[in-house]
């Protein structure tokens, strides 16, 4: 077998691999996401990653891997491993469309000068 | 002299044969309703994480299935229309789900009062047809 056709083959493998892996990081965040509790924006980041994730790896197991599979791929992963620490304990409450609380409203805002 | 098949493309041919033959959906349906379960994760209701991913195929499983057996209804042949109702199906697969489940007592009450109706009394009365005794 050519090396190419054995380096294409071993793309596909890891773009499906990546896929699954980030398809089942997309469920877990999906399952604490709410349309309504929280923003639409994140709602839908999320959905629209998981599913780049879906065709990324149809494409891979089709053998049709494409750059555009891989870029979805890669930026999906990173979005989990550079949110995990703040994603943790659940969805951040920046995110929450619940009105926050009168206390942390006025210490957010900026006093004025005495 | 018969043309050189690649590996990938002779597992993902074999794979789709598989799932054509095991499931009776086309692939292309499954990967519709994979996004239109993607779509409705946010409508379910909390779970756990293995539970969530059952959970997911499960929707994904069904709403192809439904998916195909409503194009055939609708009477489309083009698999365009059958992808689009495998990803609404999808999507709405949750609200759909609760809306039955919380409509079957009514709908068995609606049948055993029916059914009541049809043997002369109601199913609250002891007795039959002549009145409580």
């Amino acid at each position: 077998m050519a090396l190419d056709s054995l380096l294409m083959m071993a793309l596909h493998v890891v773009v499906a691999a990546g896929a699954g892996a980030s398809l089942f990081a997309y469920l877990c965040r999906l399952d604490a996401l709410r349309y309504r509790a929280h923003r639409l924006s994140i709602v839908m980041m999320h959905v629209g990653l998981g599913a780049g994730c879906i065709f990324a790896g149809a494409h891979a197991l089709a053998g049709e891997t494409e750059p555009i599979d891989v870029a979805t791929v890669a930026a999906s992963l990173c979005w989990i491993r550079a949110s995990y620490r703040n994603w943790r304990d659940g969805v951040p409450q920046i995110y929450s469309t619940a009105p926050g609380a009168l206390d942390e409203i006025g210490a957010a805002t900026t006093r004025p000068p005495a | 002299m018969p043309e050189p098949i690649s590996t990938p493309l002779a597992l993902a041919a074999g794979a789709s044969a598989l799932i054509v033959a095991l499931l009776g959906v086309e692939p292309q349906a499954l990967a519709w309703a994979m996004v239109g379960a993607i779509f409705g994760a946010p409508l379910a209701p909390p779970a756990g994480r293995m539970r969530q991913v059952l959970v997911f195929a499960g929707v994904m499983l069904a709403s192809a299935l439904l998916g195909t057996v409503a194009a055939d209804w609708a009477g489309t042949t083009s698999p365009r229309w059958r992808n689009a109702w495998c990803l609404v199906l999808g999507g709405i697969f949750h609200p759909l789900s609760a809306a039955v489940v919380a409509a079957v007592p009514s709908v068995v009450n609606t049948l055993l009062q029916a059914f009541a109706a049809r043997r002369g009394g109601s199913p609250g009365q002891q007795g039959g047809p002549d009145g409580p005794r």
